[in-house]
């Protein structure tokens, strides 16, 4: 299989040019990052998708989480005129005008993870309930804590990404119910590992009645599993986050994190290649789709109801 | 813009039309690129040659040229600049806060912009450049360091969000307009590297620009004041990031704190690749034009034929050593 996937792939320049198939339709898969398993998943239900419903699937994925990275591949995608385009946009503004303009082209569009400012140009909407992410974030972290008292904070990737923004305030709400945490803020850290780490570890040092933290996505996730490891002080504080990379996994069983609330980026690619398919043979498109989520702990983790939503594949 | 600099050599060798081509790497570099781009349109003419396609490459081009015009000066001179893509990002946040506190949607706005986004961008550098040419710092470390700074500052600026509020008037009459099929991005940078050219090829300053990156004692001997002139190539550097930071507004809509972190990256290998060489002294900027498009023509093309995107990465690296080998061995045969 992975013998066979290679040698496609290098001769995917002669074969691509002249294996144009008449009837069957194509849809393109715009990711906006990589390098994450979240992307990874969304592309193997997609490519799921595509092979049960017999279209053709072009996969393609931005090299950095940004519009800057994403347009041009967007642009590039559509001179292949595919009937339809499954993106999860890098920035709700920025992708309007290039996403208008593939509309025009005619080709169908269904958003998945986060959405855009003019939803009136897409087909269909596959996402999370990212309000709901991050009260399940808070509620976790609360019944882990259980009634010790003490300060609470979170850790997060970039202000401005709408998925994050929402469990932010999804979080923020829910924690104001458990009158024994005291919240004292967020800290930005960038999508970016070390730097988590170090924010996580300084919060730390101002506050060594620290119970609980909370980070809403992978990479400040990771970082504060690395400042836990650091500071050693697993024991006593709780950390939750979102996302289930390999790493936050590995994390999870060493006991530097202690839940994982799990998206179903699996079924965010399924189900946007089944709209999309849907939209460009003119047959009832179902929309907005909630997507769910799964509190992931190391007492559930090895159960298959877990496991089979873990972030993994190499479909990009 | 035609070619100046290495007439004297060239003149003697012209009958053998073979050696006239290794004269000249930008030629060279204009063939490598003719090459990659007849592939793809061999393997999917449809899609290579269709409207939208031409029109990414050429705004993706044009937006990383301006950029590399400035970055063609610096190395010329024997410099480098790091901080080009920072400078941007720092213009584009500054101007923006400029045309919202503007508030109307106008030509007015548009242009207290504009200047805001270049004024900005020429602090940056005449900073780099007074460190560099009068405090006698390498122009590495310098530019290195001032890309924390902007880019620092313009995270303090935005609150570390991307801004909106561009003017609608701006987005559709620049970032998304053309003018009888042209992207009006793509006439901007047109017109800009063709001054930009002519200065560099024909003027006096240009040529102090060559003489100061060849010997930079002999050029002090021969009256050109060098501080001064560094001074101008960075602030001219730091321009160019200013112009291509405001058009990149009206691109996105929005500014992209996140997405130049290797712009300086792409725009020195640019340069490199249209036959400038990273000691100073030699280098021409319509060489640097095809060195720009190569990358970007190799990115569109690999998506069109459907290549996965690691191997893109692959693909993409691929090239660019063979274009340097190829160089390479050509210089060795003279």
């Amino acid at each position: 299989m992975n013998l066979h996937r290679h040698l496609l792939m290098l001769c995917a320049i002669s074969l691509v040019g002249v294996g144009r198939a008449g009837a069957q339709q194509t849809i393109a898969l715009v990711l906006a990052q990589r390098n994450s398993g979240f992307h990874q998943a969304i592309a193997c239900g997609a490519r799921a998708a595509a092979r049960e419903l017999g279209v053709r699937i072009n996969v393609q994925a931005a090299p950095v989480y940004s519009a800057v990275d994403q347009i041009p591949l967007l642009n590039s995608v559509m001179a292949t005129a595919p009937d339809a385009i499954v993106i999860d946009p890098a920035h709700a503004t920025s992708l309007l005008a290039p996403l208008r303009e593939a509309a025009r082209a005619g080709a169908k569009i269904v958003a998945v993870d986060t959405s855009i400012n003019d939803p009136s140009i897409l087909s269909a909407v596959i996402a999370t309930d990212n309000v709901a992410v991050g009260r399940e974030a808070a509620e976790a972290l609360a019944s882990l804590i259980g009634n010790r008292s003490g300060k609470v904070a979170m850790i997060n990737s970039i202000p401005g990404i709408s998925t994050v923004d929402a469990r932010i305030r999804g979080f923020e709400k829910a924690i104001e119910d458990y009158p024994n945490l005291t919240y004292i803020g967020n800290q930005f850290a960038g999508e970016n590992v070390p730097a988590a780490q170090s924010v996580f570890v300084s919060l730390m040092s101002a506050n060594p009645d620290l119970v609980g933290v909370a980070a809403l996505s992978n990479n400040p996730a990771m970082g504060v599993a690395a400042g836990i490891r650091a500071t050693g002080v697993a024991e006593r504080v709780v950390a939750v986050a979102v996302d289930a990379d390999e790493v936050e996994i590995a994390a999870l069983r060493g006991g530097f994190l202690d839940a994982l609330i799990i998206q179903r980026p699996y079924e965010m690619g399924y189900e946007g290649v089944t709209q999309a398919v849907a939209a460009v043979r003119g047959e009832p498109v179902e929309t907005p789709i909630r997507t769910e989520t799964v509190t992931a702990t190391r007492e559930n983790i090895d159960q298959p109801s877990v496991q089979m939503y873990l972030y993994r594949g190499n479909c990009i | 813009m035609t070619c100046e600099t290495d007439a004297g050599q060239t003149s003697g060798s012209r009958r053998w039309s073979g050696q006239w081509l290794l004269d000249r790497p930008e030629l060279m570099i204009f063939t490598s690129l003719a090459i990659i781009a007849a592939v793809f349109s061999f393997l999917n003419p449809s899609a290579f040659l269709s409207g939208i396609n031409l029109r990414n490459m050429a705004v993706e081009g044009s937006t990383a040229l301006i950029v590399c015009v400035g970055m063609t000066y610096v190395i010329i001179t024997a410099g480098i600049d790091l901080s080009v893509g920072a400078v941007l990002v720092f213009s584009s946040v500054c101007s923006v806060l400029a045309m919202r506190a503007v508030g109307t949607d106008g030509s007015w706005a548009a242009a207290v912009g504009l200047l805001v986004s270049l004024g900005t961008a020429a602090i940056w550098g005449l900073i780099n450049g007074m460190l560099i040419a009068y405090a006698k710092l390498n122009s590495l470390i310098v530019t290195l360091a001032t890309i924390g700074i902007a880019l620092g500052g313009a995270r303090l600026l935005s609150g570390g969000v991307d801004l909106i509020g561009v003017p609608e008037s701006i987005i559709n009459g620049i970032g998304i307009g053309r003018v009888l099929g042209v992207p009006v991005i793509v006439m901007i940078a047109g017109v800009f590297t063709v001054v930009a050219g002519v200065v560099m090829h024909r003027t006096r300053f240009g040529l102090y620009t060559y003489a100061i990156g060849s010997n930079e004692q002999a050029a002090r001997r021969a009256g050109i004041n060098v501080e001064r002139h560094l001074v101008t190539v960075y602030v001219i550097a730091a321009v160019c990031a200013g112009l291509a930071g405001y058009l990149s507004l009206t691109r996105f809509a929005s500014t992209t704190i996140a997405g130049h972190g290797t712009d300086n990256l792409k725009a020195i290998t640019a340069v490199v690749l249209g036959g400038t060489s990273l000691f100073g002294g030699t280098g021409t900027l319509y060489g640097t034009v095809a060195g720009v498009f190569i990358p970007v023509v190799l990115a569109a093309g690999l998506v069109i034929v459907g290549l996965p995107s690691f191997w893109q990465e692959v693909a993409v690296g691929i090239v660019l050593l063979l274009a340097v080998l190829v160089d390479q061995l050509r210089r060795r045969s003279k």
